[in-house]
């Protein structure tokens, strides 16, 4: 599998977008989990978000598989984003 | 201290230091003296002491800047140190061993006195 | 499903490194053109003090003196009730040692900064001849962080420094023999040259460019990563009021109401914090929500030796009817760890904690950063004039000759704008409408004429002429200033005025590398010709050329 045209454009778009709302996934779960005050953990799991942005992009390049990586990121992505707002409201 | 030591002091130990650490590996050492090549005890002795120089350019950044920022400045020091010996080296690779002698016959005294 | 897996199963060893180095290779070139941009200005904005004091060679046109700071912010306020009454925002900067005028930043009717000068004595604006307006140093920290293009410029950079960190990671990761290779240079060899020399500053300066690009995403945390306080904090400035335990944001109500006069609530918020104040801010002024804020002055002597200073002293009104409602004294931290993690990164990013030491540590790590692009994104070009790789089908020449043109334009052409800016700060008459946007649009202009320049050259030629320009530019700064101001090098030297004389002998130095640099290609691309002429037209086109006939 060769890493050109309109494979090579959506795995990158995967590394940046789908990466993105990983990150962000997982900043707003953290940001009701992690244990300190609220305003706290938000800031913490910002802090953190760009780390893991890193490792999703990195990520996505090493699976190359275009649809294990968009699923692989969206998925959690939601699952994170939904956890953490319903934590959010109920912690 | 002297302003101007308090900035130099790090600087040179992280040379000096980098220094032993580049001629503990046998492509550099050679670059220094093509026609030694020197036995492992005393490459590990090389590599210890530059490892102990490193460490030793920690105390000036702590008595100067104080602990926090002191470990910063001793961070980007070991940068420094290391980038102008990669200069050095590659250019005049004598001057730079003979620099890195100098700079921990005129350091250590100075910093054991101060 | 896991046809993905099956085939990376199948796949040989290398291709994990095979796939980052084509990452690091493709990513790092892409976002390495403006990068360079970002770390060579940012280097310069760390100076930006010194900058400024260079770029306003003139004496001030005002003294500073011991006004009676009641009386400035009286003079600020009314200037801005007359011109704005209404507003998102005002701010009275109190006169300082290097600017010794009342400032007025705000924003009009269309919501556009407008900014503006009062003497102190007088309260009426300064005339535009009163003296040499100019950005200063702040230009270069502006291009850092923004590249003068408000919130998406903010946004440019952060994408930049993202692909940044991925870049660093992917090229840690291909880099297989980190610590064999640690002293390694080996010049005058060609690609291996090129690839030492990338090796060798990022490896020696990579926990200064993590910490650089990480500190650097952190600052603007709220901006580019706002999907938490977004949901847990949905109510407009919540997030921060409880993170800080400040007062609230309160929305506009659009009923009309007077501020109350500002100098009341200075001289209280003096009273409260111990010192003197720096700056009094009014969020939405005319309206009935207002709110003040009066900012006490940053002492770099407190500040050094901590990466956590905490506040310079912050006090906070309800602008309408004169409520006290919040105290910062000088010094005080608030929040817990995560904040006080936060602030240290400011703190570490924007190099002021530990004077001069920190800040030429800095600007030569910055350096090294800038030279890791440049290297980085040379080398891509160097190996492939041998012997083109074929990336792109027949479109690989026009592809290689494309990044060769950025290559030059945005590496020596950055450089040789950023003196130009020097030059147009002498050039440009004093009292011209604009005089500072003037120099900023020349800025950009010379930056353009080196990429068109790029553009109709052959690259070899274009690198050489570029470079030698800018190191004439350079070295000849001291003539030019001299001519237009009597001052330079000598004269700074003279009067022991540190800041000026650093800035022209760094320039002086910079100008010599750039110099070095153009005789060494110069030199080398004279060694090539013989080789070469007959058969190849000039040096850099060869890897296009052979691509094509091929």
């Amino acid at each position: 599998m060769g890493l050109y045209g309109w494979r090579l454009f959506w795995l990158v778009a995967a590394a940046i977008f789908g990466g993105y709302a990983l990150a962000s996934g997982a900043t707003v779960f953290l940001g009701a989990v992690l244990p300190m005050v609220r305003a706290e953990a938000v800031l913490a799991a910002t802090l953190l978000s760009f780390a893991i942005y890193t490792a999703a992009a990195i990520w996505v390049f090493a699976a190359r598989d275009l649809k294990r990586a968009w699923l692989g990121l969206l998925l959690p992505a939601m699952a994170l984003a939904l956890a953490g707002w319903l934590l959010g409201g109920v912690l | 201290m002297n302003a101007w030591l308090i900035v130099l002091l790090p600087l040179l130990l992280c040379y000096a230091g980098m220094t032993g650490l580049s001629l503990a590996m046998p492509r550099h050492q050679r670059q220094v003296w093509p026609a030694v090549a020197l036995a492992p005890p005393y490459r590990n002795g090389l590599r210890a002491l530059g490892t102990g120089l490193l460490a030793l350019a920690l105390l000036p950044c702590i008595r100067a800047w104080g602990p926090s920022v002191g470990v910063v400045l001793w961070l980007g020091y070991l940068s420094a140190g290391a980038g102008g010996l990669v200069l050095l080296l590659s250019w005049r690779p004598r001057s730079a061993a003979l620099l890195a002698g100098v700079a921990v016959a005129v350091t250590v005294p100075v910093l054991l006195t101060s | 499903m896991n046809s993905g897996t099956a085939i990376a199963r199948e796949e040989p060893a290398g291709a994990f490194r095979q796939i980052m180095a084509w990452l690091h290779t493709w990513g790092g070139l892409l976002a390495g053109w403006l990068l360079f941009a970002i770390f060579f200005t940012g280097s310069l904005g760390v100076f930006d003090d010194a900058i400024t004091r260079w770029m306003k060679p003139e004496a001030p046109a005002v003294e500073l003196r011991d006004w009676d700071r009641a009386s400035l912010v009286r003079m600020g306020q009314s200037y801005l009730e007359e011109t704005v009454p209404r507003s998102h925002f005002w701010s009275i900067g109190l006169p300082t040692k290097d600017i010794p005028v009342i400032r007025l930043f705000y924003e009009d009717e269309q919501e556009q900064f407008q900014s503006e000068r009062l003497n102190p004595a007088t309260g009426e604006p300064m005339p535009n001849d009163a003296e040499r307006e100019t950005e200063g140093g702040h230009h270069f920290v502006h291009m850092h962080y923004e590249f003068h293009a408000g919130t998406a410029g903010v946004w440019l950079v952060g994408v930049f420094t993202m692909a940044m960190l991925v870049a660093l990671v992917s090229g840690v990761i291909i880099h297989k023999r980190i610590f064999k290779d640690f002293f390694s240079f080996r010049p005058g060899k060609g690609q291996r040259s090129w690839l030492d020399a990338h090796n060798a500053v990022s490896v020696l300066s990579l926990p200064f460019l993590f910490m650089i690009a990480y500190t650097g995403l952190a600052t603007f945390y709220s901006l580019y990563m706002p999907a938490a306080i977004e949901v847990h904090y949905p109510e407009e400035g919540s997030f921060f009021a409880e993170l800080l335990d400040q007062p609230r944001h309160r929305p506009e109500t659009d009923v009309d109401a007077a501020v109350v006069p500002l100098d009341g609530l200075l001289l209280r918020a003096e009273a409260e914090m111990g010192r003197a104040a720096s700056f009094v801010v009014v969020e939405h002024p005319g309206d009935s929500s207002a709110a003040a804020r009066v900012f006490g002055v940053f002492d770099e002597a407190e500040a050094r030796g901590k990466l956590l200073p905490g506040t310079s002293g912050r006090v906070e009104f309800d602008a309408v009817n004169g409520e006290l409602w919040d105290v910062q004294v000088p010094g005080e931290i608030r929040g817990g760890a995560a904040t006080a993690t936060q602030a240290v990164m400011r703190t570490l990013h924007f190099a002021g904690f530990g004077g001069y030491t920190v800040r030429w540590l800095y600007f030569l790590l910055g350096m090294a950063g800038a030279a890791m692009m440049a290297t980085g994104a040379i080398l891509v070009m160097v190996k492939r004039r041998q012997k083109s790789l074929r990336e792109f089908g027949i479109h690989t020449p026009r592809v290689y000759r494309l990044v060769e043109v950025l290559n030059v334009g945005s590496i020596a052409g950055l450089a040789l704008s950023c003196i130009a800016m020097l030059w147009l700060n002498r050039l440009i008459p004093i009292g011209i409408e604009d005089r500072a946007a003037w120099e900023i649009r020349g800025f950009f202009l010379v930056w353009a004429l080196t990429l068109l320049h790029a553009a109709l050259r052959p690259a070899g030629r274009a690198w050489v002429e570029q470079l030698l320009v800018c190191a004439a530019l350079c070295l000849t700064l001291p003539v030019l200033n001299a001519l237009t101001t009597g001052s330079h090098v000598l004269v700074y030297w003279a009067q022991g005025d540190g800041p000026r004389l650093g800035v022209e002998l760094t320039v002086i130095v910079f100008g010599l590398l750039c110099g070095l640099g153009a005789y060494g290609l110069l030199r080398r691309q004279r060694q090539a010709r013989p080789l070469l002429n007959a058969a190849r037209p000039p040096l850099l086109q060869r890897g296009a050329e052979s691509e094509a006939r091929g």
